[in-house]
């Protein structure tokens, strides 16, 4: 079934479709994957540092990964998370629409995203470098620095495996069954 | 803060810079090196009252496609669009900005609407363009701002009241072009103030988080030629070669920030600029030392390196203490040219302090301070200090 983003069919079956994996599927979690956002998810909800550094901050951030089809990312990922006053309401794969039309789109190459995630890019100096790029209101991001340097951390966290670590044989099976999930869900 | 294996940065000076007494005659020949025929010279009416735009209208010859002149103080989106709009209806393909940062910020967003088309502000941000925009040389008239070499732009949306940032690899003009005899007119404050601005730069790109070697050695080297040569252009304004040394070391400046960044004195000097329009050079020469002080035990070393560039002997000095006679140093350098020394001589009102504070914590500069800033508060006891 084929599920329209933003309704509450869609959100009822990404539930679950995450609970699902997070049963199913063993640690450590591919990198952008429905069950590797869940537990990033989970992170920032959990975690009190966030809430202090990020309770005045309002707005929706994504996540932006190019496609690297040769990386078996045959299309852009979305990574939209829903942040209001220090909570973390939800983080989402969501469609190519929804995901640019986010109050801040930090974009980059899958290589890029990867060394952030593994504590080896700074995430301000990328940008600056112009290996992550960023829209959106610079006055108002910059007030959050320690929360999206918090944010980045969290990522870090997590027990993860990149795509970079895949063989072609996984490769070749992961971009099955997520070209099906795009299909279902739009992402 | 000295440097270790977590070293890693990237280096970026893509603009072509030709220096020399009249080498603004040169400018035709630069416009089709980069495969232009047509430059649309954008100034702003101080400037071409001077008639230093008309030397470049001339130097330009057939390749003139006309000029905009109504650059002002604080760019705006409406002035962008209409110099764009100008520009392609007299069919320009490239761009000359003769002036200071204001008119070569407000270029610098024409030839991004000129390339893309569209709104202004869907360009907002870091790095948003992904191809080079339409050719543009700089001409400055000031030496100061470093916004011939730089990746930067503020433009203000007058409708919004907001002041939009564009940092973008593709926004750094293609070509530079440093003629001691266009800033030989710029009276004697204005050479102090926006010299200390490229000093400031220097002093920033130095303490700033994101330094490595290459923007240390031009931001060092840019000290020692402003020391020597800056008080030299405000008491004798005709002194082409100090003019000449003052304009490359702006530039070289300007080239250290663009790579390492700038820090605290930057937000600050924007925010008090922002609320009671205090000239961005002046509120810089009168925060750096002050911002120094703020940041000596962070980074001591790296103002012994300053100190070391501006001539004093630190031999029998530690970094703690050569970085204290570094700002001490500013201070008498910014008291023998004549320029104010507080805020308060600058028309900022004690009771705007805290709001100026606050401010700053928005300014994208704040980021790369050696010292972290989360609180207004910290902000506000330097500003205390410089009142």
């Amino acid at each position: 079934m084929v599920y329209t983003y933003g309704t509450e069919e869609w959100e009822e079956a990404y539930r679950e479709l995450v609970e699902e994996r997070l049963a199913k599927v063993a640690k450590p979690y591919l990198m952008g994957t429905p069950e590797w956002v869940a537990t990033y998810e989970k992170l920032i909800q959990e975690d009190e540092p966030y809430k202090d550094s990020a309770k005045n901050w309002e707005g929706t951030v994504v996540i932006h990964i190019l496609a690297n089809p040769a990386m078996g990312l045959d299309d852009d990922i979305f990574m939209l998370m829903d942040l209001w006053h220090g909570d973390c309401r939800s983080v989402r794969l969501v469609p190519r629409e929804a995901g640019k039309n986010a109050d801040y789109v930090l974009s980059g190459e899958l290589e890029r995203w990867e060394a952030v995630m593994k504590k080896e890019l700074d995430t301000t100096k990328a940008m600056m470098q112009g290996k992550i790029k960023l829209k959106g209101s610079l006055p108002t991001i910059v007030r959050y620095v320690k929360a999206s340097t918090r944010l980045t951390e969290l990522s870090s966290q997590i027990d993860t495996r990149f795509h970079s670590q895949l063989t072609d044989e996984e490769r070749a099976e992961m971009m099955g069954w997520f070209k099906e999930l795009r299909a279902r869900f739009g992402f | 803060m000295a440097y270790d294996r977590e070293l890693s940065f990237i280096y970026n000076n893509p603009t072509r810079t030709i220096y020399g007494e009249n080498s603004i005659r040169d400018i035709g020949m630069e416009v089709e090196n980069l495969g232009c025929s047509r430059a649309l010279l954008v100034t702003d009416k101080g400037v071409a009252e001077a008639g230093l735009a008309d030397r470049v209208a001339q130097a330009l010859g057939r390749r003139y496609a006309g000029t905009y002149d109504r650059c002002v103080q604080d760019s705006g989106v409406h002035l962008v669009n209409e110099g764009a709009a100008f520009a392609l209806e007299k069919g320009a393909d490239s761009l000359v900005s003769v002036g200071g940062g204001s008119t070569i910020d407000t270029a610098k967003g024409m030839a991004v609407i000129m390339k893309e088309g569209g709104c202004l502000q869907d360009y907002s941000g870091i790095q948003m363009l992904s191809r080079p925009q339409t050719p543009h040389i700089v001409v400055p008239t000031t030496a100061g701002t470093g916004s011939e070499v730089t990746y930067a732009a503020v433009i203000k949306d007058w409708e919004q009241n907001v002041k939009l940032l564009f940092c973008d690899n593709f926004i750094i003009p293609n070509t530079a072009i440093l003629d001691p005899t266009m800033t030989a007119g710029l009276p004697a404050q204005l050479t102090a103030t926006t010299g200390m601005d490229a000093l400031t730069h220097a002093i920033e790109a130095i303490h700033a988080l994101q330094c490595e070697p290459i923007s240390d050695a031009m931001a060092l080297h840019a000290i020692r030629l402003i020391v020597e040569y800056l008080p030299r252009c405000v008491e004798q304004g005709d002194d082409l070669v100090a003019r000449g040394q003052q304009q490359i070391a702006a530039t070289m400046a300007g080239v250290a920030f663009g790579n390492a960044q700038v820090g605290l004195v930057h937000a600050m000097a924007h925010s008090v600029g922002a609320l009671f329009k205090v000239p961005h050079g002046l509120a810089n020469s009168i925060l750096l030392p002050h911002v120094m002080l703020y940041n000596l035990e962070d980074c001591p070393d790296r103002y012994a390196l300053v100190a070391q560039a501006m001539g004093l002997d630190t031999r029998a000095l530690s970094d703690h203490e050569a970085g204290e006679a570094a700002a001490a140093a500013v201070w008498k350098l910014t008291k023998k040219m004549g320029v104010p020394q507080r805020l308060r001589d600058a028309g900022v009102p004690e009771s705007g302090l805290a709001e100026a504070a606050n401010l700053s914590l928005s300014d994208g500069a704040i980021v790369y301070n050696p010292k972290m800033i989360m609180e207004a508060e910290e902000v506000l006891k330097v500003y205390r200090e410089a009142w």
